[in-house]
């Protein structure tokens, strides 16, 4: 093996352990909204019976597992990406915001280890707000540069990008005002965290709007296909989210905070479309502009509001593994050779030949 | 190709899966909670537990927490009467105090009607990592410190029923009012079969709280008498309820929130407004928020364990980045 060898990766940071990794981490960050964030708690709303007890008992103890497998291989993707980084020569900035995410996965854990102080909480936010910065900061220059006759095939996604990365940042600064309220001793103001709470809100369901929209975009385009089984997902969603809006409209609110942290004050067949749109358009993403659709997909699966430490890094890395795809696919389109070649092949380090 | 289909990476992957599992075993947690935070103040001063407007609360940052309806189980209150509490909470090294305020114009200190309902407020800790905010489960019980205003005024003065109906026909207390009868051995309150039982609702008020536990929906048990260690201490000023929950930090008391020895708590509040009918479940609620305790004066340099995990974490991230730069054959998969 030669430095010259690491020249001929097209694309930095991505590598087929990291996209591997990344399947690992969306699995698990799914399970994790599927089975801790809704279904345990939907379990709270049940009656319990002895067996009904033990079943409840037996899924916490599972949740608790999946709760733990975020962060576990969450850490573990983020060695991956830091080492692939410097050996593909990736972009200072994004290099630099991997750096950072390893800071906020240190800070999250020391939270459980050292006395709790509100300057902790601060140095957090900040690490993280600098995190998100960096990271972005290729997609956001490539978004920049004049866009060429493919712009639809990376502009939504990187829209989306921004949307997810904004939504983020907002929910930070609102615990960052938190914290240094905190510091400052005095009453703080709640209203600012409302309002940016309530902001970052509408970002992230831009962002999952605009998710889907991207994958619709490649469909449309006859790059990728709107699978069936995906349609038929996106449907139950939507009739699960009316069902519930129907027969127990005050228990969905709950569930809509517990799972995603979305607030649910907007009207339910507003969450439906998003859902929708956001299920069925970023699986055909996914066929198309797979790094992009799968680090998306994990950053809106961990959710909004961003409480739990593993979900923090779990955002930053899927945000980390679909710059690359973003940033690498406004190059291609920008150079009229690379025209119609912006796929995923493009964008992942190639595999050597084995043996 | 799979995306799991190369065989280090599912190695790794199982590794991950496996670690994971141990960790839920053994119940420790690998995520920190990064939400609303309390932190309560250290003072080398006792803490003024018997003074909601002392003001020595003002030097404490009250967190503002929202308040939802409880939509969970019945009964209901779908929309909330208190959308918001303000919380303050200090320590002085023996004793912590949590003080909670919200707006209530109206003061409703009585019970002795049907139809009249008290304020009350509750603070509950979470005991174990399985713990539900919706009182509890088996995997985690709550330790609730319930405070209610007619406990409060109880404990100025005893209120009894005929307080509300002066005129009421009324049974006189056997034996002891009896003419003529002979002395009980059960003693003047003989026949009081709440108080012999040592029901705390029937016992004369020593605190305007109430210590309870809870594993469930229908289980909220109030512990004995002997184990009543939560004090209060309320004032209604200017349409604003301020009450002040404390125990002390040292408390043997398996059942009770074990505040020596933890750091931080996920805890969660909620308030009735007597004056709108709340009662037991029709209650305003918040969602769970962390409670930090320092069992001493914090100073910038108490950080540093924080600080030191921070610096290492970006210090290997580096070296990673310059392993990677430096050799690019270093990593799971790639040229060969």
């Amino acid at each position: 093996m030669t430095r010259r060898s690491a020249g001929a990766w097209p694309a930095w940071g991505v590598t087929i352990a990291a996209r591997s990794l990344a399947a690992w981490l969306l699995v698990a960050v799914a399970a994790d909204l599927l089975l801790t964030r809704t279904l345990v708690r939907l379990v709270i709303f049940m009656p319990k019976s002895p067996v009904m007890a033990g079943v409840a008992q037996a899924m916490g103890w599972l949740a608790a597992a999946v709760d733990a497998l975020v962060p576990v291989l969450g850490l573990l993707l983020l060695a991956v990406l830091l080492l692939n980084g410097g050996r593909t020569r990736a972009p200072l900035s994004w290099r630099a915001g991997l750096a950072f995410a390893a800071a906020v996965a240190a800070g999250g854990l020391a939270l459980l280890l050292v006395p709790p102080v509100p300057s902790g909480q601060l140095v957090v936010d900040a690490l993280l707000l600098v995190s998100l910065g960096a990271l972005c900061l290729p997609a956001l220059r490539a978004m920049a540069r004049p866009a060429g006759p493919d712009v639809m095939a990376w502009g939504l996604s990187g829209f989306t990008l921004l949307a997810v990365a904004g939504a983020a940042t907002l929910a930070a600064l609102a615990r960052g005002v938190d914290a240094a309220g905190a510091l400052g001793g005095g009453p703080g103001g709640p209203s600012l965290t409302i309002w940016l709470r309530a902001a970052g809100e509408l970002a992230y369901l831009a962002g999952a709007t605009l998710f889907g929209l991207a994958g619709l975009g490649e469909a449309a385009r006859g790059r990728a296909v709107v699978q069936p089984r995906w349609i038929a997902v996106a449907a139950v969603a939507v009739v699960a989210l009316l069902g519930a809006s129907l027969a127990a409209p005050l228990s969905l609110g709950i569930l809509l905070m517990w799972s995603l942290g979305l607030s649910g004050t907007f009207p339910v067949f507003l969450y439906a479309a998003v859902a929708a749109v956001a299920i069925a358009g970023g699986s055909a993403l996914a066929g198309a502009r797979r790094e992009a659709a799968f680090g998306l997909a994990i950053a809106l699966l961990a959710g909004y509001t961003l409480a739990a430490s593993g979900l923090v890094l779990a955002t930053l890395l899927g945000l980390a593994l679909a710059v690359p795809a973003i940033a690498g696919a406004g190059k291609a389109a920008a150079r009229p050779a690379d025209r119609g070649r912006v796929g995923s092949e493009r964008l992942v380090a190639p595999v050597a030949p084995r043996g | 190709m799979s995306f799991v289909a190369d065989r280090r990476t599912r190695a790794l992957g199982l590794i991950a899966v496996a670690v994971a599992l141990l960790l839920a075993l053994a119940g420790v947690p690998a995520t920190s909670a990064q939400g609303t935070t309390i932190n309560a103040l250290y003072s080398s001063d006792a803490v003024p537990a018997d003074d909601p407007f002392s003001p020595r609360w003002d030097l404490v940052r009250a967190v503002a927490v929202p308040l939802s309806g409880q939509v969970t189980t019945q009964p209901m209150l779908p929309v909330a009467n208190v959308t918001g509490v303000d919380v303050r909470a200090m320590t002085d090294g023996d004793r912590l105090a949590i003080m909670l305020e919200w707006q209530d114009t109206t003061r409703n200190e009585s019970v002795l009607t049907a139809d009249a309902f008290a304020d009350q407020a509750a603070v509950q800790f979470g005991l174990g990592e399985g713990a539900s905010i919706c009182m509890g489960a088996q995997a985690g019980a709550l330790n609730i410190w319930h405070w209610k205003a007619d406990w409060a005024a109880d404990l100025a003065s005893m209120r009894e029923i005929e307080a509300a109906h002066p005129n009421m026909p009324r049974d006189e207390h056997w034996p002891a009012q009896s003419p003529g009868a002979s002395p009980d051995p059960l003693g003047p309150h003989g026949f009081l079969s709440g108080q012999m039982a040592g029901n705390l609702r029937s016992l004369p008020r020593t605190s305007s709280v109430e210590d309870l536990t809870a594993v469930g929906f229908g289980s909220l048990t109030a512990q004995p008498a002997d184990r009543q260690e939560v004090q209060g201490a309320s004032a209604h000023r200017d349409g604003r309820w301020r009450v002040v929950f404390s125990r002390k930090l040292a408390d043997p008391d398996p059942t009770d929130a074990p505040l020596a020895t933890a750091r931080t708590f996920v805890v969660a509040f909620a308030v009735w407004d007597g004056a709108r009918g709340d009662r037991n479940g029709q209650k305003s609620v918040s969602n769970w928020v962390a409670l930090g305790i320092p069992q001493r004066p914090l100073g910038l340099l108490d950080g540093w364990p924080f600080l030191v995990m921070i610096v290492l974490a970006l210090s290997l991230a580096g070296w990673m980045l310059w392993l990677g730069a430096r050799q690019p054959a270093v990593g799971l998969s790639g040229p060969k």
